[in-house]
């Protein structure tokens, strides 16, 4: 999977939540920001991690989650590095 | 979670839970709990709750002890799942009502009467709890916790509450969360 691939599934995601501003989210990229330039909820941004869990088929842990940052790459970092642990 | 477990818990005063003051602590007891379903607390409303506001507490505090019960289930939860104290878990967290949805009143509480905070969990994920929450007053006169003292109930939809108690306020999407101490989350 690709940060590309990553990113494309984070924007089917947000295409269901209805607090997120679908005209910002025609121009994601790495650098938007969740809250920033999304619109999105803090609150909401641990609900959009739960399903990247889905869908992506991984499980991230509460401490990697709680370091998070609100950008999107942040995500995809968490995405890459879960799918691939450190040897 | 055996049930002794669950009994030992709601048996824990709130403030060795929560870490509310006295003068902002909204709940007096626990009256029942379970991991999956939810908790129910009870509060009797004091003169310094509703002073210069006309003797009748104010909805924003009828949601504060609705989310304060919320909470106390995160806490719960993070406790067990993180096999630390409720103490232990408090140095490195902060146990906190972060955000709410929807709320409706239906009616109001007066000094000296009693809510019944109803909270279902919808979900415990990375140390964010969801639920939702149905509050309603006691008869007056009536010993809440005394009366459910016994209530034995599997899933908290299963919960009959008895005549003459009245529902006051419902709300949708509450959420409570252990924040890591130091973590500053950027406002909404």
């Amino acid at each position: 999977m690709t940060r590309q691939d990553v990113l494309n599934g984070i924007v089917k995601i947000l295409q269901d939540v209805k607090t997120v501003d679908q005209e910002a989210l025609k121009k994601v990229s790495e650098d938007s920001d969740f809250i920033a330039d999304l619109g999105l909820p803090s609150t909401e941004l641990i609900n959009i991690i739960a399903k990247a869990e889905d869908e992506f088929g991984l499980e991230f842990e509460d401490d990697d989650v709680d370091a998070l940052g609100s950008k999107v790459a942040d995500t995809i970092d968490l995405v890459m590095r879960t799918q691939q642990p450190a040897k | 979670m055996t049930e002794t477990e669950r009994n030992s818990w709601i048996s824990k005063r709130p403030n060795e839970i929560l870490i509310h003051g006295p003068s902002k602590l909204y709940i007096d007891k626990y009256l029942w709990f379970d991991p999956t379903e939810g908790i129910i607390s009870c509060y009797t409303t004091q003169s310094k709750d509703t002073a210069d506001h006309f003797d009748i507490f104010r909805g924003v505090d009828i949601i504060e002890s609705a989310g304060q019960t919320g909470v106390s289930a995160c806490a719960i939860m993070e406790s067990v799942k993180q096999d630390k104290s409720i103490d232990e878990l408090k140095k490195h967290f902060r146990l906190a009502f972060v955000g709410m949805g929807k709320a409706r009143f239906h009616g109001f509480v007066k000094v000296n009467e009693t809510l019944l905070n109803v909270c279902k969990i919808h979900q415990h994920k990375f140390r964010q709890m969801l639920i939702s929450s149905k509050v309603y007053k006691a008869p007056a006169g009536m010993d809440v916790a005394e009366y459910f003292k016994e209530l034995r109930i599997e899933k908290i939809d299963q919960l009959q509450v008895p005549e003459g108690f009245m529902l006051v306020a419902e709300m949708e999407d509450m959420i409570g969360r252990s924040v890591p101490i130091g973590k500053v989350y950027p406002n909404p």
